[in-house]
């Protein structure tokens, strides 16, 4: 069975967090339920960062390369020689391209946090539980996956 | 080395000497490189002004990670002082730019040194009052800190619109100013993450987890001002280039046309933007005191590179002249640093 402490200051929660580590408790058995993000968490039960951030990097270069590509692309099937200066002119591209990198990054990170966090299945949402501004530790029995 | 026990007194008379030697190495030696003065100047006003511009915005947002390094980079203020008394060395040597031919209202030698030294000495004698203050934890250092800020903008942008672009006269972009003020900040985190180095050990044993904090919050800091620095770079550049106007490009042609000066803008480039932008994005390159404290070093190299480049296609440089005086001011800089102990105020802060 589930044991469920709940806290009400974010200290005595962390404290308590701190007691459970020490005990070799860790994050597959324990899963929390918090009000706010708490950077501190993480550094307590030692979580690695997750793969989003390989999302924002790999978004952005495909962004980038795919700017420049584009212009490329378009400037060479259809030239337009404006004001003397070559086709293939780095400074303008390098605008385009990095709003795209931009661009592409941001959505990039939404779509993989959206993946990650399974956010459009029902079932994915959690508990039905809600509790409010006070910080919970539910300690579970059997092994679980959590992903902080 | 950890600390030295230096008098006020032997301080000032150690910088007094270092501005002696400046001069003698300047107007004594071998008659070549006038432009000298001129990339030393420039570069230890973003230096000095820079530390203490941190520190003053950090006070004001109430940063912590700065709280560990607010003694080392105020020990830098002295060096304000130097520069004033650098500009005054600077001065005979007014007519090398091309307006002293034909004074404007603006530009017309008695205004031009008047300015130029009251907003020194007020930004010397603000920084003083306003290390002395934030290092009791006075609660009117805030105030100093508002106050500092805005003569370190106005002094900055001087230094920008009348040191360097009159060397240019009458070519002039409108960024330059705020390019200064912003790469004044920038090397003022670069001396953050040096000194960051320089105390790995004590801070460590202080207290590890706010030194490992602190240290990722300066190599983010120096992250984001790389990106900054390169956007305004990259503003600048491309204003000038799509005008294409002949007046305006010149400028950018006299620092890419030969392959030394090409190679030289390519080294600051790299220095400012590209280096600190590709170590900085790995979180294990914010972790480490050698590589922030590398890195902060080939940033500060990169700006004084910059202003290098700034200068040389206008006046003649001399690799020995810079060396000796960059030197100089590196030892002053270094005894106010390792004498902050006795040269400052003790404070309930920063200890």
């Amino acid at each position: 069975m589930a044991e469920t402490l709940v806290f009400l200051e974010k200290e005595d929660f962390l404290a308590r967090l701190r007691e459970l580590k020490k005990d070799g408790y860790s994050r597959r058995n324990l899963a929390l339920y918090l009000p706010w993000h708490l950077p501190e968490v993480e550094e307590i039960l030692e979580v690695s960062p997750g793969p989003l951030r390989y999302f924002a990097f790999f978004g952005g270069l495909c962004g980038f390369v795919g700017g420049m590509g584009f212009i490329l692309y378009t400037v060479l099937s259809w030239p337009l020689i404006t004001g003397g200066k070559p086709l293939i002119s780095i400074p303008p591209f390098l605008l385009v391209s990095y709003i795209l990198t931009i661009l592409f990054g941001s959505l990039a990170t939404f779509v993989g946090f959206l993946f990650l966090a399974r956010l459009p299945s029902i079932q994915g949402i959690g508990g039905a539980e809600e509790y409010g501004n006070r910080f919970v530790i539910v300690i579970e029995e059997g092994l679980r996956p959590w992903n902080p | 080395m950890e600390s030295l026990k230096l008098r006020p007194a032997v301080f000032y008379l150690l910088l007094l000497s270092a501005v002696g030697g400046i001069a003698l190495a300047e107007y004594g030696g071998s008659g070549g490189g006038k432009g000298s003065l001129l990339v030393t100047l420039v570069f230890w006003s973003c230096l000095a002004q820079g530390a203490v511009a941190v520190v003053a915005i950090t006070d004001l947002v109430r940063a912590r990670w700065v709280a560990s390094l607010k003694r080392e980079l105020l020990s830098l203020y002295p060096l304000q002082f130097l520069v004033f008394l650098l500009f005054l060395l600077w001065t005979p040597r007014l007519s090398l730019y091309p307006w002293s031919a034909e004074p404007g209202l603006w530009l017309n030698e008695p205004f031009f040194v008047g300015r130029n030294l009251a907003l020194l000495l007020l930004s010397s004698l603000l920084a003083a009052l306003f290390a002395r203050l934030s290092l009791r934890g006075d609660r009117r250092a805030n105030l100093l800190a508002v106050l500092y800020l805005l003569v370190f903008v106005a002094s900055q942008s001087l230094v920008a619109f009348d040191w360097v672009m009159t060397l240019e006269y009458p070519w002039y972009s409108t960024l330059f100013g705020a390019f200064f003020c912003v790469e004044a900040i920038y090397a003022g985190f670069a001396l953050a993450g040096v000194a960051s180095y320089l105390l790995r050990r004590q801070r460590c044993d202080a207290d590890p987890e706010t030194a490992r904090k602190g240290l990722r919050d300066v190599g983010n800091l120096l992250f984001g001002f790389s990106v900054l620095w390169a956007g305004l770079f990259f503003a600048q550049y491309l204003l000038l280039w799509y005008g294409n106007l002949p007046e305006e490009v010149h400028y950018i042609l006299r620092r890419t046309g030969s392959t030394s000066a090409l190679a030289l803008s390519g080294l600051f480039l790299a220095g400012n933007f590209v280096l600190p932008f590709a170590v900085f994005l790995s979180r294990k390159g914010k972790r480490l005191p050698a590589v922030v404290g590398g890195v902060s070093l080939v940033v500060l190299g990169g700006l004084f590179v910059e202003r290098v480049v700034y200068v040389f296609p206008v006046l003649s440089l001399h690799a020995g002249v810079l060396f000796v005086e960059n030197v100089l001011i590196i030892f002053v800089g270094m005894a106010a640093f390792y004498g902050r102990k006795t040269l400052l105020p003790r404070g309930g802060e920063g200890d």
